[in-house]
């Protein structure tokens, strides 16, 4: 009965996926057909506008929905096996601070190829591999689990107040740019920058799907692992550099977006019921990518009224969901 | 016991802040004087001429109910008390926390009547310059941040503020130092002439009252002989704005800058929206509404490859690929000090981009290459 109702589960996930991009294609404000979806991408012409608007407007912020949604929310489940922790997370834990600190330093810095688009993805991505490694030495030192997003809020909270400092001595060019960077954008991804992002998401996918057994095993703690051969301080370093990988190119290219990474695996394991690496992956993928595009296509529904950033929505849905978890554990 | 006068003591200082910071708020209202409005264009700003002195009026935009008074008075009449507040004039110590304050007193001639300023390094005069550089001007910080210690020790006796959030801190402490603050809401104002006429306020402010007239009449006169000039709107199109993040911010069709647009003659693709303020565009309406957009006003920027850099989209406009891109950028510190006071001048230009095909002289802005 299990065996079949969790890959019934991830198919109608797998459905939804494709249906949530036609929602989200259809809510923008300029309707499009899928006559003219299909001809923009089979028999693109440059100075046709619908045609632009479909190539570099709309399957962009499509597929980057759905590669940020998933990706964070793989990290995420990443996360929380590893700290075997439900309310674990890139956000929660540090990881989009620590990539967000890199970002305001490289903004800031005045030198212009930490300001230009590499230098970004550099800086979120050894920003996000720094405060992995950090919140990973700390959860060796600190056992109780409420302690440890503590610890990962005061972090968030030390490198906010470096920010500040950092915006204080900025100029106001840097100072915009940064501030822009992050209200999070599914819209600022260009066409010729997806091959990238979806070779780095794939990667990712690829080495996680890789460390699915030792996944596994973490479910029955770190020690108990150890114990059946597990080399823990390996499988750490996998997974945080994963965690990083993945969170940083998100942050990088949207800026920071939260709650997804804390939310849908925990979303996830209670549709799925199971510990099984290999279905909570892809489901992780799956509900994350669903749950983002069809955020995404709401803000764009609303957006004859009012102009919302995606991590400010994301926020307002993830914020009382990580309540109702914590609410759940401490019953 | 210690716990008690603690409890009492913490209760007294928090009733004292709630208390104070309602008399911060307290609301302003009083008569208006049986004589004419001296302002014909302004919307915030009444000025009436009485016998013995000249009251001002600031109305406030989203308060109708708050209406601040002001009494003029020549230094040698003696003041009663009331309930405006009193300004003596000429008022030789002015603190100008404006850019178009600073291009106000600087058209009259008066920069010698400012003791202090904010964000100087926005600063256009020469005088000025030269006056903070020698200390004779003091400089107080970031408009949002002003130094609360150096304004009080540059001897203002009138701050003229704009007024974003509210009232000026410590309005109430300053009035009893003898210091007024009038606030100015010429930002707000949707008429390029009405925001022009807060010229006014500063001339009777350093008793250059006549000369301001003279000034703004001259400037009314040369505004709409531009305006007479143009016989019908042009075809090609316009858009103003640029992006933020993701979604595009125009001027709205009421605002002051459309007015601006619509006096040029110029075809303004947002002018029939209601609203004076922004009119926010998501990205994909905003690439539908320009296909056929020629002429692309205020990006914010002062070249194309910053405009690229702040939004990598904005180069799929066809404004950008095929048209041609104005910004106020010739000079950005004297657009800020200068444009207000100068509607005149910024008509000309906008008139002369929409009429011509490479216009030139222009005073305040330039084709952004």
């Amino acid at each position: 009965m299990i065996k079949k109702r969790i890959p019934f589960i991830l198919v109608i996930a797998l459905l939804l996926v494709p249906l949530s991009a036609f929602i989200h294609l259809t809510t923008g404000e300029i309707y499009v057909s899928l006559n003219d979806f299909f001809s923009a991408i089979f028999e693109f012409k440059g100075n046709n506008s619908s045609h632009v608007l479909i190539r570099e407007f709309k399957i962009p912020r499509i597929l980057i929905a759905i590669v940020a949604g998933g990706g964070l929310a793989l990290s995420g489940m990443l996360m929380q096996t590893l700290f075997n922790n439900p309310l674990a997370g890139p956000y929660v834990l540090g990881i989009n601070s620590g990539a967000s600190l890199l970002v305001a330093l490289s903004l800031m810095s005045g030198f212009s190829f930490f300001g230009s688009d590499i230098g970004i993805i550099s800086a979120a991505l050894i920003g996000a591999f720094l405060a992995g490694i950090l919140m990973m030495a700390v959860a060796q030192r600190i056992r109780s689990q409420i302690s440890l997003l503590l610890v990962g809020l005061m972090f968030g909270s030390f490198t906010s107040a470096l920010v500040s400092i950092l915006e204080s001595l900025s100029g106001e060019g840097a100072l915009k740019a940064y501030t822009l960077w992050t209200m999070g954008s599914l819209q600022q991804v260009e066409f010729d920058q997806l091959p990238l992002i979806l070779f780095i998401f794939i990667c990712g996918i690829f080495l996680s799907f890789i460390l699915i057994k030792p996944l596994n095993m973490l479910v029955i703690g770190e020690r108990s692992a150890g114990l059946l051969g597990l080399k823990i301080s390996q499988v750490r370093f996998l997974i945080m550099g994963i965690t990083a990988l993945l969170a940083g190119l998100i942050t990088a290219f949207c800026g920071p977006i939260a709650f997804v990474g804390l939310a849908v695996p925990n979303l996830t394991r209670i549709l799925l019921r199971t510990q099984n690496h290999s279905y909570l992956i892809l489901g992780n993928l799956l509900f994350g990518s669903i749950f983002l595009l069809l955020c995404d296509s709401f803000i764009q529904l609303l957006s004859k009224q009012i102009a919302l950033p995606i991590n400010a929505f994301t926020s307002i849905i993830g914020a009382p969901f990580v309540v109702f978890i914590l609410m759940r554990k401490l019953r | 016991m210690n716990n008690i006068k603690f409890f009492i003591a913490s209760n007294c200082i928090f009733w004292l802040l709630i208390l104070g910071a309602c008399s911060q708020n307290e609301v302003k209202n009083s008569q208006v004087p049986s004589v004419k409005n001296s302002c014909k264009y302004s919307k915030w700003l009444q000025i009436f001429e009485l016998e013995k002195s000249i009251e001002f009026k600031v109305l406030h935009p989203d308060h109708p109910e708050i209406i601040y008074s002001f009494s003029c008075k020549k230094k040698n009449v003696n003041t009663s008390a009331n309930n405006k507040d009193n300004v003596l004039i000429p008022c030789l110590n002015i603190a100008a926390l404006s850019s178009t304050h600073i291009g106000m007193l600087s058209v009259l001639n008066s920069e010698d009547a400012i003791c202090a300023v904010s964000d100087s390094k926005f600063v256009y005069n020469t005088s000025v310059k030269q006056g903070l550089q020698s200390g004779a001007i003091l400089s107080l910080g970031s408009s949002q941040e002003i130094s609360m210690e150096l304004l009080i020790s540059s001897g203002a006796k009138t701050i003229v503020h704009s007024a974003f959030s509210g009232d000026f801190p410590h309005r109430k402490e300053l009035k009893r130092m003898g210091i007024t603050c009038i606030p100015n809401f010429d930002w707000r104002e949707e008429d390029p002439l009405g925001k022009a006429e807060w010229l006014l306020l500063f001339g009777y402010l350093t008793g250059k009252e006549e000369q301001a007239k003279k000034l703004f009449s001259e400037l009314v006169i040369s505004y709409k002989a531009t305006m007479k000039k143009v016989k019908k709107q042009t075809k090609d199109q316009l858009i103003s704005g640029n992006f933020i993040r993701d979604y595009w911010y125009a001027p709205a069709g009421e605002s002051y800058n459309a007015k601006l647009f619509k006096d040029a003659g110029m075809n303004y693709i947002y002018s029939k929206t209601k609203g004076t303020g922004s009119y926010t565009v998501s990205m994909e309406k905003i690439l539908m509404d320009t296909k056929d957009v020629k002429i692309w006003i205020n990006p914010g920027f002062s070249s194309r490859a910053e405009i690229i850099k702040s939004n990598a989209k904005a180069k799929r406009l066809n404004c950008f690929q095929n048209g041609k891109i104005y910004c106020y950028s010739n000079d950005l510190n004297k657009f800020w000090e200068l444009s207000a006071v100068q509607p005149h001048l910024l008509l000309a230009d906008l008139y002369s981009i929409s009429s011509m095909p490479s216009p030139k002289n222009l005073h305040f802005y330039k084709e952004l290459k």
